[in-house]
């Protein structure tokens, strides 16, 4: 392909503003590879890189509880709304019955109201439910559905043609069976996609954790543990973007994995 | 087996009243074409037999039993789509198979009946291929071989051959009907092309704006279309259908040439006359049209010949090539008996 000199600008554009995006990453990793002493070197390859710092955050705190507990509330989260979200969105856009639009609107308008509000109501909730200090409030909610993939989710199942869904029902399948069995498996691509705002969001909560869970390193997500380990180690730069790089770790492998997905899924249900 | 009983079927969306109580019966074994243009309601009438559009009011049974509030499964129908609807993400074989696992039957039952099913439509070497994977004519097999191992009373067809090419198209119609030969099951098939319904139908039943216009065997509708839609729809070319005014077993033209007619009719009509139905005669011959030739168009097999008039254009079909060329003068006369006769506000049939 030859480059028009308009392509060459966009190009330049472009890489600009990765290297944008790119660079307070870069120098997190570089800081977390520096000994203590050089952590005010401007130096973007270390003097003496050292792993010691990964080793230290171990040391001064369980990561590995924290990293696991994170996880399996993540993970138990995002198959919760994949699960929910994607069997409301099914009936939304399949199923014809009287109210369905504005039962879909006033779902959207749930988007509007500030997580904040709810707060208060669902502390009282999960409290008269006796689960208040576990850590079920973190992930129940998630079984509840959502606007967001419920939102996300019908869009794409609007994709797939009536036909096939009409075919199986002629064929004598459930609408449960046309769910799991034909709509489930054809959206590989926005469930990909899904997942990992999914994912995402669970693992960065750190409003609920501190909320519904004491402060107890056993039971606490990682989120609260950065924080904590924050304000104890605030100085001590090298320690701390190793302890921030451990954070996003998972959730840069879980993006890996499923990008192309994620980027067809995203493509394919109009968001961004 | 069974028949089906279409009995004064209406069909409304809210306020909108889209059919207006059609009634007609399939009989046992029949192969029917539900014909007619674009939202003249066939395939909404097809989704009610097979259940998946509600019936307003009305009856449809299937076999002796009232269907109105059966699930589409229970029906024992099966349904080949215009796009085929296979499931993309399923094997030939397990789409095929998917209707007889649902219902639990033994996995060797399910591929010995899909072995069988692939062997009547020449599918067994792409088995275990996905959809995406086969060209049109192969897909369209794929859905009648979903529909085939049922072995269901009735198979519904909508409009399956029009997504595909022209010979393939020809290919499939006779590959459908032998297959109806074959398995002698009750057979309605929608389509918008008069063609396909006159080539495969046992009858053909004719819709326009949710209304039945006529039900017959092709060529009774062909030979004596009750009115002038289903004269103008059947056939192709199509009918001319020509202003007139008829008195005492004559029709006057707007050009002034007098024609026969069979019919009694008297005053102002339609006349109609289909264009393989007129000889072609020196100019100002009695009993015949005279105009100036238009366009020509020859398939090899047929000439189809425009004809301007002093009043309309008509249009006409030689089978023997005659040297005709632009701007020829000629008369074109009716074979005799081969006229029709509308009335002109009703459309209907004056005999």
């Amino acid at each position: 392909m030859k480059l028009k000199p308009a392509d060459l600008l966009a190009f330049a554009v472009l890489l600009a503003g990765a290297l944008m995006m790119v660079a307070p990453f870069v120098w997190m990793i570089s800081t977390s590879l520096k000994p203590a002493a050089e952590q005010f070197d401007m130096r973007l390859i270390p003097a003496t890189p050292t792993p010691e710092n990964y080793s230290r955050i171990f040391e001064l705190m369980p990561f590995h509880l924290l990293l696991w507990n994170s996880v399996k509330i993540a993970a138990i989260s995002t198959f919760g709304q994949l699960l929910t979200c994607s069997m409301a969105a099914f009936v939304f856009a399949t199923v014809r019955f009287p109210g369905r639009n504005l039962l879909f609107v006033i779902l959207l308008i749930t988007l509007m109201i500030p997580a904040q509000i709810t707060s208060i109501p669902q502390f009282i909730i999960f409290k008269a439910l006796g689960l208040y200090g576990t850590q079920a409030p973190l992930y129940l909610p998630s079984f509840m559905g959502g606007a967001f993939g419920t939102f996300l989710m019908r869009q794409y199942f609007q994709t797939i043609p009536m036909e096939l869904a009409e075919a199986a029902r002629i064929d004598g399948a459930s609408l449960i069976r046309i769910f799991f069995t034909i709509y489930l498996p054809l959206s590989k691509p926005a469930l990909a996609a899904f997942a990992i705002f999914a994912f995402l969001f669970s693992w960065n909560d750190l409003f609920s954790a501190l909320i519904y869970l004491p402060s107890d390193l056993e039971q606490t997500t990682l989120t609260v543990g950065l924080a904590l380990f924050q304000t104890q180690y605030a100085a001590q730069w090298p320690l701390m973007m190793s302890a921030a790089l451990v954070s996003v770790a998972p959730m840069i492998l879980v993006f890996i994995l499923a990008q192309r997905h994620f980027v067809s899924g995203v493509a394919a249900s109009g968001l961004k | 087996m069974a028949k089906v009983s279409i009995s004064d079927v209406t069909k409304s969306y809210g306020i909108t009243k889209v059919m207006h109580g059609v009634s007609f019966e399939v009989q046992d074994g029949e192969f029917v074409a539900l014909v007619g243009p674009s939202g003249c309601g066939k395939s909404t009438l097809l989704r009610m037999i097979a259940g998946l559009e509600d019936i307003t009011s009305g009856q449809v049974s299937i076999g002796e039993r009232v269907v109105n509030d059966v699930e589409p499964k229970e029906r024992d129908i099966a349904m080949v789509f215009q796009n085929y609807a296979l499931y993309p993400h399923m094997t030939v074989a397990e789409n095929m198979g998917f209707s007889l696992r649902l219902r639990g039957t033994p996995k060797a039952e399910v591929s010995r009946a899909v072995a069988e099913a692939a062997e009547i439509l020449g599918l067994t070497p792409y088995l275990a291929r996905h959809p995406k994977a086969l060209s049109g004519g192969q897909r369209q097999r794929v859905a009648m071989g979903r529909a085939i191992v049922r072995h269901p009373a009735v198979f519904l067809f909508d409009e399956p051959l029009s997504n595909l090419d022209a010979a393939l198209r020809v290919q499939m119609r006779a590959e459908i009907r032998n297959l109806h030969e074959r398995l002698g099951s009750t057979s309605i098939f929608v389509t918008h092309d008069q063609v396909e319904a006159m080539t495969m139908a046992d009858r053909i039943v004719v819709m326009r704006a949710g209304r039945l216009e006529q039900a017959g065997p092709p060529l009774e509708l062909y030979d004596r279309p009750a009115n002038a839609f289903v004269a103008g729809f059947i056939g192709s070319p199509a009918m001319n259908l020509l202003p007139a005014q008829a008195a005492g077993g004559h029709v006057t033209l707007a050009d002034g040439s007098v024609l026969p007619i069979t019919s009694a009719a008297e005053g102002a009509v339609q006349y109609g006359i289909r264009p393989e139905h007129l000889d072609l005669v020196p100019p100002e011959t009695p009993g015949a049209m005279t105009g100036t030739v238009g366009l020509i168009e020859s398939t090899g097999t047929a000439m189809f010949v425009a004809v301007q008039t002093q009043g309309p254009k008509v249009n006409a079909l030689f089978s023997d090539r005659p040297a005709l060329h632009r701007g020829d003068r000629v008369g074109l006369r009716p074979k005799a008996g081969h006229s029709h006769v509308f009335h002109t506000g009703t459309g209907e049939r004056l005999a």
